[in-house]
């Protein structure tokens, strides 16, 4: 029976750390995940049971109920009594679309189990696999939750000897993954299986789900399941076999308390001495220990300000605490710790490990950052990202008086959501957003129009990166006032250090020892690998080769500005750089400051960089993106064709079951009018999505015309200036 | 041809040879950017010239460019070639085969000796703060530490910064100073350290103070441009020319020399007593056991050495042999002889 349970009454239960779980739902887009965590809260009694399956409670943003999809990570705490024992289970409800995925990554940390939600028709999807790897990668561990079961009864017909042959299909793909990116310990332990208790089959619309554990006391089984759809029985289903019951049932069996998955997961995703007060605080998810806690999510509330979320792994959080934010370098004050009900939020004064507050009052908090009672420690390592913003749009408002309105919901924007990229040009006033792609842009407008500010948006345009294939060097440039040499070599990064970089795997933060063995691994020479100075988390990293030369130290922050300067605007075109090694090699500078200042040393830099980039044969990278097109097998010709149309590449094609699957890929360039393209060829059979996949070489045959096309629209002349323009000779 | 013609500190330090030759120049330039503007009166002269920039100065075609077949006069503030140097673009108008000139005045570096009665033997090396940072280099730090050390005293220009017009205000500079001399602990500078600022030398409302750092710190410096020299150990005329000139009493100059230590003696400070308390500790643990006693008598050799060295101020001779005094003392330990941590 659902329960209303007060806040003290919660707060009770989780006073015992066995009574608590940390959990998400994990899924492909539209397999529904969150009609599935809705029919969770009504099971709960949170909501009323009659809007469940309609309801989108966890869809906060008005925008997510009209697309019905699910955009921003939201936590909600929710209460159930199994076999009489009281559990406070947190749920983290994170987007399925793949345009969001570093959400998702970042919902993970918090987490110590995962409900990945499949399609019983459809099975594992690219994005199954994708959320399953990042949460496999985390240690989260998965149970499976087959949805959609009427689908087979209704759709396909299948009798309920051909419905466990399918799904068994189904389970094996997902041991599958299991198999393939499981920690080797850990492969056997975390496979799932009906007997297990570790599946579940239902139907999250029809609020009905069965596993092997509630079969034994409801009797609810296939062949039930088969005779309800077919005699419009299903409210009995409902009744004997709620869904909250078998999946709860094995998030409590399968999924760890958190102190107990603390032990096995903090050795995995925190990188400081376990033997330390905090490593063992946080090993044994200690509420006595130093206060640390991972920040997964900033709202923007707009009464109470910024509103952080995150996983509290040791200590103890109350009111009025001041507490450091260790990345950005600074301390704050908790205004009030509250824990979040749907959209709801719960003051409740203080939370002790184990569990998912939500912050309020520190306003320079961001998503990633670690939050502690005291400082000096290693951060939680920083999520990686995979994806990579390669859409941009300018911006501008309507009416020239809703420009400072705009420039902050800009900037609250960012806040929010880290993966968006805005930039403001002050002198222009152009405001720029990138983006994961078109859908994670419209998303981002969407926000603005809702907040009354009327805005013009340009058509989107693909962003590339400068590259280099070839090495030059040492190049020297003198400053502006001629009395300080700088000289610099460039050569492009190996893949595999780009990949690191890009990853967060290496970092400006990462220990200079361990740096220099990871680099000496890639085969760099030992000296060099120690003298790392920055690294670009765009892909790029600067060198100190120099060899007693003074002032260096002193002029570092000078040199660093033209490095960067120079990896925000490329060579070629303006574009970011990505993948190139700057050595500074050598350095003549004046005895005087005054006469080695800023603006001496950053133009210097800037201009030794490009020459040198000019001279090491650049070129231009070009977004590609994973194509998955769902389709009749009849139309595979014709969607191979528009594939084809658009530079494109047509890989694997799968089947399941009434459907074909091509798997592909294609220039992002080529994707604003594909949805055209894609319905014109298929008459509107086909659905698709799209992820970033990687950075690919212009062909020759275009570089010409798309450099001269980006430097026209920036105002340049149609050609990239020669290297010698920026090479001093003596 | 280029003629390189400073102006000296004001309006009226133009001299009669400049003017001679601006009467025959076809070009006459005014660079604006090496020093802030005179900070009470603009400077008005009786010829036409043009104002020009850092950009102008810096990209030197233009100039070189005119001065082949013509002859342009670049006036500057104090003397050309000192603090603001444009050493290069002679150099690089002497490469393209263009004569150069240079018509000498007096600097702010030239004049600091007589308007405060500091012996011109003894200026070390200049440095320079700047604008936009909070405690000052380590460059800059060291440049009056070696300059304190060879008992030279420091000139410190304060900078200005034309393109955003923003100035190092002197007590921002000496909180820059202390700040760094927190954290390098050479003892350089201190609350009560002897320090002279000088503001708008050859200028209208000239003002120069000397006190301790704690009075000048609560005193207000009206309009750049600053300088501050911080005075090593001073020879008694300099004493008395502070003492007439800016009604400093004696007893209260401090020779800022005296509490600099050298990193040497710093070193051996520590290195010594250390050695001998060591050595004293192992006496007594191997209980003056016969076979040791050649060894520690070499030791105590060593340590004697390093100790006469260090009074004669030959200060590599003597961290060489207290290194071989705590190596011989380490061996000792590494053989297992005896058991310490030191």
């Amino acid at each position: 029976m659902p329960k209303y349970k007060s806040t003290n009454d919660i707060m009770k239960v989780i006073s015992n750390k066995d009574q608590i779980r940390n959990f998400s739902v994990i899924a492909h887009v539209d397999h529904g995940k969150t009609t599935m965590s809705d029919s969770l809260l009504s099971g709960c009694g949170i909501i009323s049971p009659s809007v469940a399956g309609e309801a989108l409670a966890l869809d906060t943003m008005d925008m997510e109920q009209k697309r019905g999809i699910t955009i921003n990570s939201t936590n909600i705490t929710l209460y159930h009594e199994h076999e009489n024992v009281p559990f406070v289970f947190n749920m983290i409800d994170t987007p399925g679309h793949v345009d969001f995925n570093t959400r998702v990554s970042r919902s993970l940390r918090a987490i110590d189990g995962a409900v990945v939600v499949s399609d019983a028709v459809e099975g594992v999807m690219t994005q199954t696999e994708t959320v399953t790897r990042q949460a496999l990668e985390e240690l989260v561990r998965p149970v499976l939750y087959i949805n959609k079961i009427d689908r087979l009864v209704k759709e396909l017909r299948l009798t309920p000897e051909k419905m466990q042959e399918h799904l068994m299909g189904v389970i094996r793909e997902f041991n599958a993954l299991i198999d393939l990116y499981a920690e080797p310990e850990l492969k056997d332990k975390w496979k799932v299986s009906i007997q297990d208790n570790s599946i579940a089959f239902g139907s999250a619309k029809d609020r009905w789900a069965f596993s092997a554990a509630t079969s034994k006391k409801s009797g609810v089984n296939f062949k039930t399941i088969f005779d309800a759809y077919n005699n419009d029985k299903v409210d009995e289903l409902v009744e004997n076999s709620p869904l909250h019951e078998a999946i709860l049932g094995m998030v409590i069996q399968h999924h760890p308390a958190p102190h107990v998955a603390q032990k096995y997961r903090i050795p995995k995703i925190w990188k400081g001495d376990l033997d330390s007060e905090i490593g063992k605080a946080l090993i044994n998810c200690d509420e006595k220990g130093p206060a640390v806690m991972m920040i997964v999510n900033i709202n923007i509330d707009p009464m109470a300000g910024s509103v952080a979320t995150g996983r509290l792994f040791s200590g103890t959080l109350k009111d009025g605490d001041t507490v450091q934010l260790l990345g950005a370098k600074r301390s704050g004050r908790i205004q009030s710790v509250n824990m979040f009900m749907g959209n709801q939020r719960e003051l409740v004064g203080q939370f002790t490990a184990g569990n998912i507050p939500a912050l309020l009052g520190l306003e320079h908090a961001r998503a990633g950052e670690t939050l502690s009672s005291q400082k000096g420690f290693v951060e939680f390592e920083s999520i990686s990202y995979v994806s990579e913003p390669v859409v941009t749009i300018a911006i501008e408002s309507k009416h020239p008086k809703e420009l400072p309105k705009l420039v902050e919901a800009l900037r609250k924007l960012n806040i929010e959501d880290p993966s968006l990229v805005v930039k403001i040009n002050e002198e222009s006033g152009e405001m720029l957003i990138a983006g994961m792609g078109v859908l994670h842009l419209e998303v981002a407008t969407n926000l603005l129009k809702e907040q009354n500010i009327e805005i013009i948006t340009s058509p989107p345009l693909i962003n590339y990166r400068e590259t280099i294939s070839g090495k030059a060097g040492p190049i020297m440039a003198k400053s502006p006032n001629r009395h300080n040499k700088l000289f610099f070599r460039v050569e492009p990064l190996s893949n595999t250090v780009i990949e690191l970089i890009r990853s967060g795997k290496i970092s400006d933060n990462t220990d200079k020892k361990e740096l220099a063995e990871i680099l000496r691994n890639e085969g760099w020479d030992r000296d060099e690998a120690k003298r790392v100075v920055s690294i670009e988390p765009g892909g790029n990293m600067f060198v100190d080769a120099t060899k007693g030369v003074q002032y260096v130290q002193e002029s570092m922050d000078s040199i660093l500005a033209g490095f960067f300067d120079v990896v925000n605007n490329g060579p070629i075109a303006y574009e970011n750089v990505r993948g190139f090694k700057a050595t500074f090699h050598h350095y003549v500078p004046h005895e005087d400051v005054a006469h080695r200042s800023y603006a001496q040393l950053m133009p210097a830099t800037r201009r030794a960089l490009l020459g040198a980039l000019l001279s090491a044969t650049p070129t231009l990278l070009e977004p590609i993106q994973g194509i998955e097109v769902k389709a009749p097998a009849d139309l595979i010709g014709e969607i191979a064709g528009v594939i084809s149309s658009k530079r494109g590449k047509v890989g694997e094609i799968t089947q399941k079951a009434h459907l074909s699957v091509i798997h592909g890929e294609i220039p992002a360039s080529e994707t604003f009018d594909l949805s055209e393209k894609m319905r014109g060829a298929t008459a509107g059979k086909a659905i698709w999505s799209t992820h970033f996949k990687e950075w690919s070489q212009v062909p020759n045959s275009m570089l010409e015309t798309v450099i001269a096309d980006i430097r026209k629209r920036r105002g340049l002349s149609p050609s990239p200036p020669p290297a010698s323009d920026f090479i001093d000779k003596d | 041809m280029i003629i390189f013609a400073g102006l000296g500190l004001n309006e009226n330090t133009i001299t009669q040879e400049i003017i001679e030759t601006i009467k025959n120049a076809d070009k006459v330039y005014f660079e604006r950017y090496t020093s802030p503007p005179m900070p009470y009166n603009e400077y008005k002269f009786d010829f036409q010239y043009e104002q020009v920039g850092r950009e102008f100065i810096e990209n030197g075609n233009k100039i070189i460019e005119e001065s082949k077949n013509n002859t342009v006069v670049l006036l500057t503030y104090g003397n050309p070639m000192i603090a603001t140097t444009h050493m290069d673009l002679r150099m690089r108008a002497e490469k393209a085969g263009i004569h150069t000139q240079i018509l000498h005045n007096s600097s702010i570096t030239t004049v600091l000796p007589g308007e405060t009665g500091l012996h011109s033997y003894k200026f070390g090396r200049i440095t320079t703060l700047m604008t936009k940072s909070k405690i000052a280099p380590l460059s800059v730090y060291d440049v009056i530490l070696n300059n304190l050390l060879s008992e030279l005293h420091s000139t410190v220009l304060l900078e200005y910064n034309l393109d955003e017009d923003e100035y190092l205000d002197p007590i921002e500079a000496i909180k820059q100073l202390l700040g760094i001399e927190k954290e390098q602990k050479k003892q350089i500078i201190n609350k009560l350290s002897t320090i002279i600022i000088a503001s708008r030398i050859g200028m209208d409302k000239q003002k120069i103070y000397c006190g301790t750092v704690n009075e000048l710190l609560k005193k207000q410096y009206d309009k750049p441009p600053y300088t501050i020299i911080i005075p090593s150990k001073l020879h008694f005329t300099e004493i008395e020319a502070l003492v007439q000139l800016f009604g400093i009493k004696e007893e209260d100059i401090k020779d800022n020399s005296m509490n600099i230590k050298s990193i040497s003696i710093d070193m051996l400070d520590k290195y010594i007593p250390k050695a001998k308390d060591t050595l004293n500790k192992i006496k007594e643990m191997t209980n003056n056991e016969k076979r040791y006693t050649d060894l520690f008598k070499n030791i105590d050799a060593y340590i004697d050495d390093a100790e006469r060295f260090r009074d004669e101020e030959r200060f590599e001779l003597a961290i060489l042999s207290i290194g071989y005094a705590e190596g011989l003392i380490d061996s000792l330990i590494f053989l297992g002889e005896v058991e310490l941590e030191w």
